[in-house]
């Protein structure tokens, strides 16, 4: 078994980095060391093959499709040293009307009590509240879009998007199929909170929602949005699987946290 | 010499000269276009993330500050744009992989060697690919690989030296490096 010190003492050797010191130390156990000789071989190797890959020239196209959609940018505005930042702008507009600046900070004020009793007393969301989830979207502070992953295989076309507030996340999916769909997303009952809701126009569609598992049968369209509460906790990755006819259309891991 | 070339260009761009950030195209165009196509493994998807770097780039040149190395800003967004390329269809990575393999093989790269890298390269995950990426391809330092990523120089060693491991199991399976 070799030290993390001796594999530290490879990586610095291999990148040109290691001091005389940590040399001699390395030269001395490779002296004794079968196992560490045959790393730093290997290592060795591993950088020779990777010094073998050879840039690669970007394709001719590429330099005349930047200049145009440089070109395209410019046409539709003023040279860049014109344009005077927004904090400039505001300074410029408060030095002589004053008025605007104690609006401005008035509405700053009101916004910011705003945002901090949201976010101080949204810390989950409890089984009262899922009937507003789709209202949430709209009026949570600081809920800010996350990933978009678009859908189209077997003629099932959609996306589904993460959206994330304070200890919140939320999943829209959306699904164009020719036949039902089935989805399925699983996640953990014991960190998280699961709820859905789906159009009424899907009247045909069989949602449930139980011990961390979500299932929408025979969906042809529209959208579902499932909600989740982390109670406190880091919200865990969720598992996604749809199915049509028979077949996966769409398969993944969805990390549900801001950031991830 | 560079920097100094870099900085002239990129205040004749703010004055106005787009002539100059076609110089800045030419002279980076290659690097920005391999560090694309070594995280994503796909030529098509290379170009178009490339493209977005320096639209971004040129969008955003107001905002680089000359005490930091031009390259260095630029690269990070190259880098940033193919993570989060990276991030909206990784869903998909694992089943398109072998068809992408396919596809940079045939067209791009013939050498046996360079095959197997590209293909060791997808077990990684992308924050390990990005370092192997910006370290191995482009030779940058640990610093300087931190302030691209902006992570700590010690999260690029770690990162590093496990993305190693996992290259050295690799391609020791298929039969290199193996002295003993």
């Amino acid at each position: 078994m070799i030290s993390e010190e001796i594999i530290d003492l490879v990586n610095k050797e291999i990148d040109g980095v290691a001091s005389s010191e940590e040399a001699a130390r390395l030269k001395s156990v490779l002296a004794t060391d079968p196992e560490a000789r045959k790393l730093v071989g290997e290592m060795q190797a591993l950088a020779t093959a990777m010094s073998a890959v050879q840039k690669v020239q970007p394709p001719p196209t590429l330099k005349p499709a930047i200049m145009r959609s440089l070109e395209a940018v410019d046409s539709h505005r003023v040279p860049l040293t014109a344009r005077p930042s927004i904090l400039q702008a505001f300074k410029s507009s408060f030095l002589w009307k004053p008025g605007y600046a104690f609006a401005c900070g008035l509405a700053v004020g009101v916004l910011l009590f705003f945002l901090t009793t949201n976010l101080l007393t949204r810390q989950s969301i409890g089984d009262s509240e899922l009937s507003g989830t789709l209202v949430l979207h709209g009026q949570v502070p600081g809920f800010a879009p996350g990933e978009t992953i678009e859908i189209n295989r077997d003629n099932v076309k959609g996306n589904i998007e993460t959206h994330f507030g304070s200890n919140v996340c939320m999943i829209r999916l959306r699904v164009e199929a020719p036949e039902e769909v089935t989805v399925s997303i699983l996640t953990d009952p014991a960190r998280v909170h699961l709820d859905a809701v789906r159009p009424s126009s899907e009247s045909g569609a069989r949602l449930t929602v139980g011990n961390g598992v979500l299932t929408l049968v025979g969906a042809r369209g529209g959208a579902i949005v499932a909600l989740f509460g982390g109670n406190g906790h880091p919200i865990p990755p969720a598992q996604i699987r749809i199915m049509s006819t028979g077949k996966p259309v769409f398969e993944g891991v969805l990390s549900l946290e801001k950031g991830n | 010499m560079i920097e100094l070339e870099d900085r002239a260009l990129v205040q004749q761009t703010l004055d106005g000269n787009l002539r100059a950030f076609e110089a800045i195209v030419d002279r980076y165009q290659k690097p920005v276009f391999n560090i694309a196509l070594r995280m994503l493994r796909n030529a098509d998807d290379a170009e178009d993330v490339a493209q977005v770097a320096f639209l971004k780039a040129y969008e955003n040149l107001r905002s680089y500050k000359p005490g930091f190395k031009f390259f260095s800003w630029l690269y990070r967004i190259a880098m940033n744009e193919s993570l989060n390329f990276l991030r909206q269809r990784r869903p998909f990575e694992r089943m398109e992989e072998a068809r992408e393999a396919a596809v940079l093989t045939d067209e791009v790269e013939t050498a046996e060697v360079a095959q197997q890298i590209e293909a060791a390269l997808m077990r990684l995950t992308v924050d390990q690919r990005a370092v192997v990426v910006l370290k191995h391809f482009e030779g940058f330092s640990y610093l300087e690989i931190g302030q691209i990523l902006n992570i700590s120089e010690k999260k690029v060693k770690s990162r590093l030296f496990a993305a190693r491991q996992i290259l050295r199991g690799v391609l020791v399976k298929k039969g290199f490096g193996s002295n003993d």
